[in-house]
């Protein structure tokens, strides 16, 4: 029982991590380190690959909580990951086909989307200022570095599905 | 044989199920909390505030380990170049020596001036050391979280720096934790003096050099000389050093001293300005 415990925390803890690691300052030797969006990517993977293991309540604390220490407007991201959930569970009852190379293009869409959007909101609502380089290289490493992320979200998720069922 | 209820039967067919009521209860929220926080309501800066100050341990403990890395890297390095370091530094303590010298015989005159004008010392100063605890890489660090905030006295307004110079100003306050608006910040405007030339000016963030702003024939600065606050009719702070003017053919701007990769700690001068915002 309390392994099983353990294993349903993980993807939290997992996640949660890089809610906290995206925006702890990380400095290597005097020079700032590029960081991609990180939790962004991570929850994307792992509600794609197993939407299950979040419900929408858990979403909703997850993305508050990222955008409360980001510093923007909140809830932008907590909807973007509800319609997420919503419409991977639709898509589950279809039994549509997991290609990779189809979750990647769909992911920089939803990506440019999100990030469009979060922007729009900076502008308009937010005394934050956007750094396009920043923002860019930030964007350009999270689609390069997404079928790493894949790859690790989903075997974590396989092995913990596995003890689960 | 065991029979549902018909009320649950009826609520989990309909397209109102569990599922359905819990998003849409999630979206009510998300939306409830993005009016809020683009209304700028004092609800989403508590939230916000309490959340950081309570995550603080969390902050600390995800950083650690890639700043014990950070820094292993960095003592390697520098045990490489030791020899050539330690030759800089023998030369720089003679030459600091003598003006060690000069300053003690300043020191007493200063003293001895005072005694004789009757100035009486006010200790009206309070610096704190405080931890970055948010720097995320988007905003280009111009906005950073540091862990002290109104329980340890901290107004807005108050300077924010590190051992190489001014770093910032203190924008936004919560009971254990504060915003910094760093000098890299376009929005970050601080008033100034050229030490040798004497011009009163602005200096605007930019990326990694300040912008110089209401400055005429700014030419007529020196370049490398160095540039330091004023108080601005009692909001700021006079004194406190923040660059040097650099001159191309082109363009004058300031390259500031201190930048916020220097260190994760940085200190809090707590001051008694003659006019003070309101938070």
């Amino acid at each position: 029982m309390l392994y099983n415990l353990v294993s349903r925390s993980i993807p939290y803890l997992f996640v949660l991590f890089f809610i906290f690691f995206e925006s702890t300052p990380n400095y290597f030797f005097e020079d700032e380190m590029i960081k991609p969006y990180m939790f962004f990517t991570i929850f994307y993977c792992w509600i794609c690959t197993n939407f299950k293991q979040f419900s929408p309540i858990s979403i909703f604390f997850l993305s508050t909580l990222y955008d409360l220490i980001q510093g923007g407007v909140v809830g932008i991201t907590c909807l973007f990951f509800l319609l997420l959930h919503y419409s991977r569970r639709r898509k589950f009852n279809d039994l549509i086909s997991n290609d990779f190379k189809e979750t990647w293009i769909k992911y920089i869409l939803g990506f440019t989307a999100y990030i469009f959007i979060i922007s729009l909101t900076i502008i308009f609502f937010s005394e934050n200022q956007i750094v396009i380089k920043n923002l860019a290289l930030s964007f350009i490493f999270s689609i390069a570095l997404f079928p790493l992320f894949f790859y690790i979200v989903d075997k974590l998720s396989y092995r913990f599905r596995t003890y689960n069922e | 044989m065991v029979y549902k209820s018909s009320f649950g039967r009826g609520f989990n067919s309909s397209i109102l199920n569990s599922y359905v009521l819990s998003v849409l209860l999630c979206i009510f929220f998300s939306i409830t909390l993005f009016v809020l926080s683009v209304i700028d309501a004092a609800t989403i800066k508590f939230l916000r505030f309490s959340t950081i100050s309570f995550s603080k341990p969390i902050f600390i403990l995800v950083g650690k380990p890639f700043q014990i890395f950070n820094n292993s890297l960095i003592y390697i390095n520098e045990t490489m170049l030791a020899k050539e370091k330690n030759l800089v530094l023998l030369e720089e303590n003679k030459k600091l020596a003598k003006e060690l010298d000069n300053k003690n015989f300043l020191l007493l005159e200063n003293q001895r001036l005072k005694n004789l004008l009757k100035v009486q010392e006010v200790d009206y100063v309070k610096k704190i050391t405080a931890r970055i605890l948010i720097d995320a890489y988007k905003d280009a660090g111009s906005l950073i979280y540091i862990d002290v905030g109104k329980k340890d006295g901290l107004k807005i307004n108050d300077l924010v720096f590190n051992e190489k110079g001014l770093l910032g100003r203190i924008i936004e306050l919560g009971q254990n934790s504060s915003k910094v608006l760093t000098i890299f910040d376009e929005n970050s405007v601080v008033p100034v003096v050229s030490v040798n030339t004497k011009k009163s000016f602005f200096v605007q963030g930019g990326n990694k050099r300040l912008e110089l702003k209401h400055i005429e024939k700014k030419f007529g600065l020196k370049h490398g000389e160095l540039v330091v606050s004023t108080d601005a009719a009692g909001y700021f702070k006079e004194g406190i050093k923040i660059g040097r003017v650099v001159k191309t053919l082109n363009e004058v701007f300031v390259l500031p001293f201190a930048k916020k990769t220097d260190s994760i700690y940085v200190n809090v001068l707590i001051y008694n300005f003659t006019n003070v915002f309101e938070d």
